[in-house]
């Protein structure tokens, strides 16, 4: 059964690691559909969030395969509810005089932010789980978005264990 | 000269395109700080915001070759200017009794949003500016971090013009 994972890595910060991780899910044929990277506190090693399409088993052998890589410090699967998962997505949305009490009324209803305002277009700074900023987009939507950028999930397990 | 440089990329998504595009970095020894790669509204395609470290001489050549890639629909450099970047953080830090008051001022003060708070630790989430997370980071290390997952810079053009 295909379904979406979560992984979460922490690798060496160096050249062509990524692109060998990433390797290892193209050779299997999974596509990743989202990617987050960023340098952990010191910068000499990388936090990476995958979120890639698959079968369970599939899943299981990549993991265990990007385990063996020299730069992987540590690779798991979250696939429990212990876990918070967050997204950050930003919105540019059309704007005209009509329209704008409405717009303004999701963004608060979402808690969202709004950070550019022009005559004609808004600029949306939204985040929480995925399933809210799904919603909020597909309201959006019937008002003509004109790009989307989101984050992809992050995830870092709850209490004062490390993920 | 070795400098930071932000690209932005839609690319289409499917297994394989990521893992050309960080080849390309790779091959040319840059060292990708940070990736947020994740499907734009219909789901065919990615947008991809990637951060860079390496030499300003050779930037334009991978943005060039990027813009080679059958894959790479669109790819380009943003150089300051008019142009919102942000970014989100989860921070875990260790709580103590003595503490608890000191870290949620710090929160409040960044606008930040605790999302789990157990007898020992705290989960903040703060989104803005790198800048604005750099100093709460600095501010939050005297107070124990055990972790940290930080999405990488996003960006889009201000107006309604496409990124």
């Amino acid at each position: 059964m295909s379904r979406s994972h979560v992984l979460s890595l922490t690798v060496v910060n160096k050249p062509g690691v990524l692109s060998r991780l990433i390797q290892t899910f193209a050779r299997r044929g999974f596509n990743i559909d989202a990617l987050i990277v960023s340098p952990e506190m010191d910068g000499k090693a990388s936090r990476i969030t995958i979120t890639a399409q698959g079968s369970v088993e599939g899943i299981e052998q990549i993991v265990h395969q990007l385990c063996k890589l020299v730069d992987v410090l540590h690779c798991t699967e979250h696939a429990d509810k212990k876990s918070i998962i967050k997204e950050f997505a930003m919105v540019k949305v059309r704007l005209s005089p009509e329209n704008r009490t409405e717009l303004l009324q999701f963004v608060d209803h979402f808690k969202a932010r709004t950070v550019d305002l022009s005559p004609d277009s808004l600029v949306i700074e939204a985040t929480g789980k995925t399933e809210k900023i799904d919603s909020l987009i597909e309201m959006l939507r019937p008002h003509g978005i004109i790009e989307l950028v989101r984050s992809g999930k992050m995830l870092m397990t709850r209490g004062s264990g490390k993920t | 000269m070795s400098k930071q440089h932000l690209l932005s990329l839609y690319a289409v998504n499917k297994p394989g395109v990521l893992m050309r595009i960080f080849q390309i970095f790779a091959r040319r020894g840059y060292n990708v700080d940070s990736i947020v790669a994740s499907p734009e509204m219909d789901g065919k395609y990615s947008r991809v915001t990637i951060a860079a470290q390496g030499d300003s001489a050779n930037v334009g050549q991978i943005v060039d070759q990027l813009s080679k890639l059958i894959d790479v629909v669109h790819c380009e450099e943003h150089v300051g200017g008019r142009s919102i970047i942000k970014e989100m953080a989860l921070v875990k830090v260790l709580l103590a009794p003595e503490t608890r008051a000191e870290l949620l001022q710090i929160v409040e003060h960044f606008k930040g949003k605790t999302v789990d708070i157990t007898p020992t630790s705290v989960i903040i989430q703060v989104d803005g500016d790198t800048d604005k997370i750099d100093a709460m980071i600095g501010l939050l290390r005297q107070h124990q971090i055990v972790e940290l997952v930080r999405s990488g810079k996003m960006l889009m053009a201000r107006g309604e013009t496409k990124t």
